[in-house]
């Protein structure tokens, strides 16, 4: 069957060649002849017209997926880049883990200055306290000439009395001895609690100083990043606005094109019927050539829109991957600040570790230190009781030798020393409280520092042990989220590479639409030319209204109703459909009747807004086949938001 | 489970398009080229909505529709009819045969969605059975 067409149109076609046919219709041509050639040359690019539509279809779908997938991950990509994966915001979740060991640093820094002062004043009281000691001696001194001078004063008494000076003597040389030794015990311990202070403050004081600019630097980087971030959320907030548009106009745009390829299948019908209408043998005059023309040229128009209107489509498509591109391009910064070696990331998982060692050192300082000075803990009682001891032997011995003084009775030297002896005595007392109160205050100090290193050491461990079992799961976060983002911009890139491709491949396919649609037009052209100027007879009027009402489409009822100069008046919701962008759409055509586009907006259903089926009209319901009210779904929603092409029943 | 919709046209780019803009949304599509292709499927698998047009081949939309709310056998299943045609007598002989809704070609996507939408409550955005 094929075979034999195609043996025909080659015969037809020799016989018919164009040059030929002009000579020929010039001479007057045979309407016979120009339908059935215009019928070849239909069925012949119908076929070819059909591919061609499927070709931008078949590669429509791809684009179209592509192109949300790539807004898809560019939406997914801002989200990495802002640090935010699955919902969970991992870079200020980071941040928050920080704050726990840097508060801990923090206080521990901002107690440097008090600590260093107490250890300043502990070593500065320490040195008090060796002096005092020396000063003990000094004042001790006079009792080695005393002592001699007691013994000069007793050797002229009776036996019985001098024993009594003797064991005076005595004691004040035991006690001499006692002094010596204890102020050399305590003074070695004194030295050596300084010695100790004084290493610990030199220490502390060079850690601290390091410690704390390390954490000011340090600080300053989080908080800058923070600020970064901050900065960030707000560009992406608008980078996301954006997206959404493009999303937005990128479904608008395939939507647009999906419009326009389904002309393929109106035109098809349209010229199905021009087919048709031109196998009518009744008609041998050619009285159907005006109309089937205008029907023709109408297709034209339909094609020449939709083409024009796919290309601006597709264009606009491409438009928006450059826009995606360039966007993505910018997203590069984010990357960048999420994945590069020197981003946002990488900053944090630095600022991780370098917490981590900090708060490490600050509580092995801390309790190192607090170590360091446990020794000094029971300095103070210590050395309070050597000087107490010494200043109660005092005050016996001189009572002791005044009691004896007294009962000698007077004329002696023994008065006055005994006398000088309690003036001694009374001396070392005054010492005695003063370094008393020296002691108290150290014990004190020294108390307070022990308890502040100790808290120090006791709250870094704890911090220490918090953030490292929250730490890995952190890094780990941060490096998928670094891995994901630079996955995300490697597929972003593939994907435009891909969007590119298919995009230039429909558009060469659209290309291809004007081939079929330049031969409609020309046998448009040339069936508008058969029997151009003369008038039709009422006969033949009738004829073609006949034919007209074979129509479905209002769009051939227009251009029927234009070729008999009469107006249609179907108002039906085809024709309803016309809007100013489908009647823009078509300049080429001088009288064409093109396909009207679906409405956008004041629709028209067949049923009315919040009816539901038992509100239709019985002899409708009544009608229906199967029982309708329970075969078609209630519709619950308005009817405003289909289009003027849509009807419910 | 996704929400499964039988495309009858024998266009084949417009099945295609239908097809496309269902897919899209999170429909299962089943594509027939006329009625006696549609009327097989309906008959050996549940589907939750029609979308059929007109004038086809071997059997038309409208004579489809009507054997296929016989073979649905009283289910609710929307029956949406898509076609070039405007002709009310057409509309009103769908109507008669079990068809839910009439869209004259060529429609938008949202416009059909919606449609869809609004036959298959709930169906859209989240297009899974209930």
């Amino acid at each position: 069957m094929t075979s034999l067409r195609n043996m025909f149109i080659l015969g037809l076609r020799k016989f018919t060649h164009r040059a030929d046919w002009r000579k020929a219709a010039v001479a007057g041509p045979d309407w016979g002849e120009l339908s059935a050639r215009t019928r070849l040359e239909l069925e012949q690019e119908l076929p070819r017209l059909e591919q061609h539509f499927l070709a931008i279809s078949d590669r429509l779908e791809p684009v179209a997926i592509q192109t949300q997938s790539l807004v898809g991950k560019c939406e997914a990509m801002l989200r990495l880049a802002a640090g935010i994966d699955s919902g969970n915001d991992i870079v200020h979740r980071t941040l928050a883990l920080l704050q726990g060991p840097l508060t801990y640093i923090d206080r521990c820094v901002q107690q440097r200055a008090n600590l260093l002062k107490l250890l300043a004043e502990c070593e500065a009281q320490t040195l008090r306290m060796i002096a005092a000691r020396a000063q003990m001696q000094h004042t001790l001194e006079p009792l080695t000439y005393i002592a001699v001078l007691f013994k000069i004063e007793s050797a002229r008494l009776p036996a019985d009395l001098r024993e009594a000076f003797v064991t005076v003597t005595g004691e004040i040389e035991r006690m001499r001895t006692l002094v010596d030794e204890s102020v050399a015990h305590n003074t070695g311990l004194l030295q050596s609690a300084q010695a100790t202070l004084h290493r610990i403050r030199v220490s502390l004081e060079r850690e601290f100083t390091r410690v704390a600019e390390d954490v000011t630097v340090r600080r300053q980087r989080i908080e800058d990043a923070m600020k970064l971030l901050d900065t960030q959320m707000a560009h992406n907030a608008a980078r996301d606005l954006r997206l959404h548009k493009h999303s937005q106009e990128v479904s608008a745009e395939v939507s647009r094109i999906v419009e326009k390829l389904q002309f393929q299948d109106i035109v098809h019908q349209k010229c199905m019927h021009v087919v048709e209408a031109l196998s009518d043998a009744s008609d041998s005059r050619g009285v159907n050539a005006a109309l089937q023309a205008g029907q023709l040229e109408a297709v034209a128009a339909d094609l020449s829109a939709g083409q024009e209107r796919i290309a601006d489509g597709l264009h606009t498509l491409s438009r928006k991957t450059q826009e995606l591109e360039d966007a993505s391009s910018r997203l590069d910064d984010l990357q960048g600040m999420t994945a590069a070696s020197d981003g946002i990331v990488q900053l944090l998982l630095e600022t991780v570790g370098n917490v981590r060692e900090i708060t490490q050192v600050v509580a092995d300082l801390t309790g190192h230190t607090y170590e360091a000075m446990g020794p000094l803990e029971g300095l103070e009682k210590n050395l309070t009781f050597t000087l107490s001891e010494v200043a109660v032997n005092m005050n016996i011995i001189a009572l002791n030798s005044q009691i004896r003084s007294v009962a000698i009775k007077s004329g002696t030297g023994l008065e006055q020393l005994s006398a000088r002896t309690a003036q001694i005595s009374a001396e070392v007392n005054a010492l005695s409280d003063a370094n008393t109160e020296n002691l108290e205050r150290l014990g004190a100090v020294i108390a307070e520092m022990l308890a502040t290193f100790k808290e120090f050491r006791e709250s870094g461990t704890s911090e220490l042990a918090r953030f490292d079992q929250a730490r890995s799961p952190a890094e780990n976060d941060l490096h998928e989220i670094r891995d994901a983002t630079l996955a995300a911009f490697q597929t972003i890139g593939a994907t435009i590479v891909n969007l590119r491709r298919e995009i230039d491949s429909a558009t060469a396919a659209v290309v291809e639409l004007e081939s079929p649609r330049a031969a409609i037009a020309a046998v448009a052209a040339e069936l508008g030319e058969f029997r151009l100027g003369q008038p039709m007879t009422p006969e033949e009027i009738r004829q073609l209204t006949a034919q007209g009402a074979k129509y479905t489409m209002d769009s051939e009822r227009v251009v029927l109703a234009r070729i008999l100069g009469s107006s249609f008046e179907g108002g039906h919701q085809d024709t309803e459909l016309f809007g100013g962008e489908a009647a823009a759409a078509v300049p080429s055509a001088p009288n064409p009747a093109p396909t009207p586009a679906p409405a956008t907006s004041a629709p028209d259903l067949f049923e009315p807004v919040g009816s539901s089926s038992a509100e239709r009209p019985a002899s409708v319901n009544a009608s229906v086949a199967s029982p309708p009210p329970k075969a078609a779904p209630s519709l619950p929603q308005a009817a405003a938001a289909m289009g003027g092409n849509i009807e419910l029943f | 489970m996704k929400l499964t919709i039988l495309a009858v046209d024998d266009a084949l780019t417009m099945r295609k398009l239908v097809s496309f803009t269902l897919r899209t949304a999170g429909f299962d599509v089943l594509e027939a080229a006329d009625g006696v292709e549609g009327l097989a499927i309906v008959r050996s698998r549940p589907v939750d909505l029609i979308i059929s047009d007109v004038n086809m081949p071997r059997m038309d939309g409208l004579e489809f529709t009507r054997q296929a709310r016989v073979a649905l056998a009283g289910k609710p299943v929307p029956i949406l009819i898509l076609t070039t045609e405007s002709d009310v007598q057409k509309k009103t002989i769908a109507r008669a045969a079990g068809a839910t809704g009439w869209i004259v070609k060529p429609f938008q996507q949202e416009q059909l969605l919606a449609v869809v939408g609004r036959v298959l409550p709930g169906s859209v955005n989240v297009p899974s059975a209930a």
